[in-house]
């Protein structure tokens, strides 16, 4: 049993080193970017919030950002942005608001990064145009949510007695989120 | 070819619901800009996505193919441009919906094999799915551009190079096609592709060496006089003569009439005797590992190739059944079917079993027995054959390495190397004792293994014959 457990141990290490020996240039470049913005992200957020778990935070989510560098195909790039929210939510209250649009869009990069990184195998090399295309992409993306964050703090900016607010508000936009969420998952099965 | 919705749409939708969720109820405006990746995303997704759930399956082009070996193929694995429309609730494919992949990208990936080598590295390849006014991949098609790898609208294409003859199955490429925001993903394999792998025929760097041509048509210049294009002399007319023949030009130098005499045109059989008893890998370990039916198969092609292009006729027996037997023939169509019987050669493992002696051989012919030399029972028929009358000529076919005293030297444990260190020392000796009887045994180490050995027989043809020797290795 305890054979098995090695040599089944043994293979998925090998199995490991011949993915990173065979693993392309464009992956490469690819997952590295996006372990960039994710470090990135986490150490801006350790600066720009204030909580005592601060150094939990930023250990767990460092953590999850090397494992969603290494499997963005699956669960673990959640983790990344899971850590990262509630991190901002414990302590990320009384900020500047260009600060978590900085991080918005750091996240960006790295969610359309993990995305793209998943749609292919990890040896397979990018032709030129695809290549174009992946960049462009990430790009545009990154300036599309930069944009949609200026947006937002655009809007925050109005003073109260221009823009009616309050519960009639909050519950038009719950409503509005709700029912786009459940379309959403209904097209997504 | 399912489309789905990939990990990261998934991730998008329920990390949009829950931090738009958190900033309402909070009134956090910080949390409301963090929702904005992944509302974009969802947004993106749904912008974008397919009208349809389900697409054609993808082919690989083309599904069988014939390449000479050190050649290479383009397999092209077409990417479906358009998807077939659905019902709501996704059964009953309908009418074909005018819905391509453009901007879409194609990952193909064949499975990994020692067998083959492939561009690029590794066998897989992303592109982006052109549209049909666009340029495709690097912007030049692949019929234009076999020698590398590219995209086009029809396809990824993958230039596959087998390391060996033989036939092969390809496994069917994974192929996945994912919409350009990562959000909507089909996966599905393509198709099965049989690739035969011919033997490369090379040209001997060598004469004929048939020193007694036995039939009566084709390139071998006999010692007889008559009709024939070899010139053999010059001589006065006599009656009978045909006037083409007459040499003006010593006719009206000397004043009589001379006329040029020829030797004849004749072919001659060749038989091809292949001992596929023992398959011996090499004990080398570099790129050229070629095992001593490899060896065989691609002496059997140079051969044939050789004495089908001076028009004899070329028969093939198998003493096992690897290879398996073929009957006289001459021409391209000849070797056509020497070719295709190598490529079809089974390689697997084998049990020794007796061999299948020459039924028949009409003296005079010429025999390659191409051999590892180390089965008695193929040497003792390899003598047989010589006392049948035929011209034999031994190709052994042993790899070099094998049994070398440089393979035996080095550091590893094993008693291999050392045992067939010995077991070709045994051989030597049996070799010294079929040249003692008259039979050439010549190592095959590529196009110009024969050429002593066949120019050797050429010049014997004007020697008075001998049989050398008369004891039996056995």
């Amino acid at each position: 049993m305890t054979l098995t457990i090695v040599e089944r141990f043994s293979e998925t290490l090998a199995d490991g080193f011949e993915r990173l020996r065979t693993v392309s240039a464009d992956q490469v470049a690819l997952r590295a970017v996006v372990g960039a913005a994710a470090l990135t992200a986490c150490a801006l957020s350790d600066v720009w919030t204030n909580t005592l778990l601060s150094p939990a935070f930023l250990w767990v989510s460092m953590v999850c950002a090397v494992a969603a560098v290494v499997l963005p195909s699956g669960p673990v790039p959640i983790l990344v942005f899971g850590a990262i929210g509630l991190w901002w939510w414990l302590g990320g209250a009384n900020v500047a608001l260009w600060e978590p649009s900085v991080i918005a869009v750091l996240l960006a990069v790295v969610h359309i990064g993990c995305a793209l990184s998943a749609s292919g195998p990890t040896h397979a090399p990018l032709t030129r145009s695809a290549r174009i295309a992946v960049w462009r992409r990430i790009g545009g993306f990154a300036g599309i949510t930069a944009g949609a964050a200026a947006l937002v703090w655009a809007v925050s900016a109005i003073p109260d007695s221009l823009v009616p607010r309050g519960l009639a508000w909050t519950a038009a936009a719950l409503v509005l989120v709700l029912v786009g969420g459940w379309a959403a998952l209904s097209r997504t099965r | 070819m399912r489309i789905r919705a990939t990990a990261a749409l998934i991730r998008s939708v329920f990390l949009a619901l829950g931090f738009v969720v958190i900033a309402i109820f909070s009134g956090r405006v910080d949390l409301a800009l963090l929702s904005i990746p992944f509302l974009v995303h969802v947004a993106w997704a749904f912008l974008r996505a397919p009208a349809a759930r389900e697409s054609q399956r993808p082919v690989t082009r083309p599904q069988s193919v014939r390449v000479r070996e050190g050649n290479s193929v383009p397999l092209t694995v077409s990417v479906p441009t358009s998807i077939d429309a659905m019902d709501e609730d996704g059964e009953a494919p309908g009418d074909h919906a005018d819905v391509p992949f453009s901007g879409w990208t194609s990952s193909v990936a064949f499975p990994r094999t020692v067998e083959m080598h492939t561009r690029p590295s590794y066998g897989a390849l992303t592109d982006l799915v052109a549209t049909p006014s666009t340029a495709s991949g690097d912007g030049v098609a692949a019929d234009e551009r076999p020698s590398r790898a590219s995209g086009t609208q029809d396809g990824v294409t993958i230039i596959v190079e087998p390391t060996r003859w033989g036939r092969y199955s390809i496994e069917p490429a994974t192929v996945a096609l994912s919409d350009p925001s990562g959000s909507w993903r089909a996966t599905a394999p393509s198709t099965l592709v049989s690739l035969t792998v011919q033997p490369a025929a090379t040209i001997l760097q060598a004469s004929s060496g048939v020193a007694h041509p036995i039939g009566v048509t084709g390139l071998h210049t006999s010692v007889a006089r008559g009709e024939g294009s070899a010139l053999a002399d010059v001589r006065e007319f006599r009656p009978g003569d045909r006037l083409t023949r007459i040499n003006w030009r010593v006719t009206s130098r000397t004043g009589s009439l001379h006329v040029n005499s020829t030797l004849t045109d004749r072919d001659t059989d060749i038989l091809i005797v292949v001992d596929t008893t023992l398959d011996v890998p090499p004990e080398t370990t570099g790129d050229d590992r070629a095992t001593s039916l490899d060896l065989t198969v691609r002496a059997v092609a140079a051969i044939a190739q050789q004495y089908t292009g001076f028009g004899d006729r070329i028969g093939l027996h198998d003493l096992d059944n690897r290879i398996g037997n073929l009957p006289a023939g001459t021409g391209p169509r000849q070797m056509r079917l020497v070719l295709d019987l190598l490529s079809r050669a089974d390689r697997g493992p084998r049990r020794p079993t007796r061999i299948r002696p020459v039924t028949r051989v009409r003296p005079g012919t010429l025999v390659f027995f191409c051999s590892p030399l180390l089965g008695e029972q193929a040497v003792g028929e390899l003598i047989r054959l010589h006392r049948l009358g035929a011209e034999v000529i031994a190709v052994d076919t042993l790899p070099e390495s094998v049994g070398s005293l440089v393979s035996s030297a080095s550091d590893d444990a094993s008693p291999l190397p050392e045992a067939w260190a010995m077991r070709r020392l045994q051989r030597e000796f049996a070799l010294r004792r079929l040249e003692s009887i008259g039979i050439p045994v010549t190592p095959w180490r590529g196009p110009a293994s024969l050429a002593a050995v066949l120019l050797a027989l050429e010049h014997a043809r004007s020697a008075p014959r001998t049989r050398g020797g008369s004891g039996s290795l056995r």
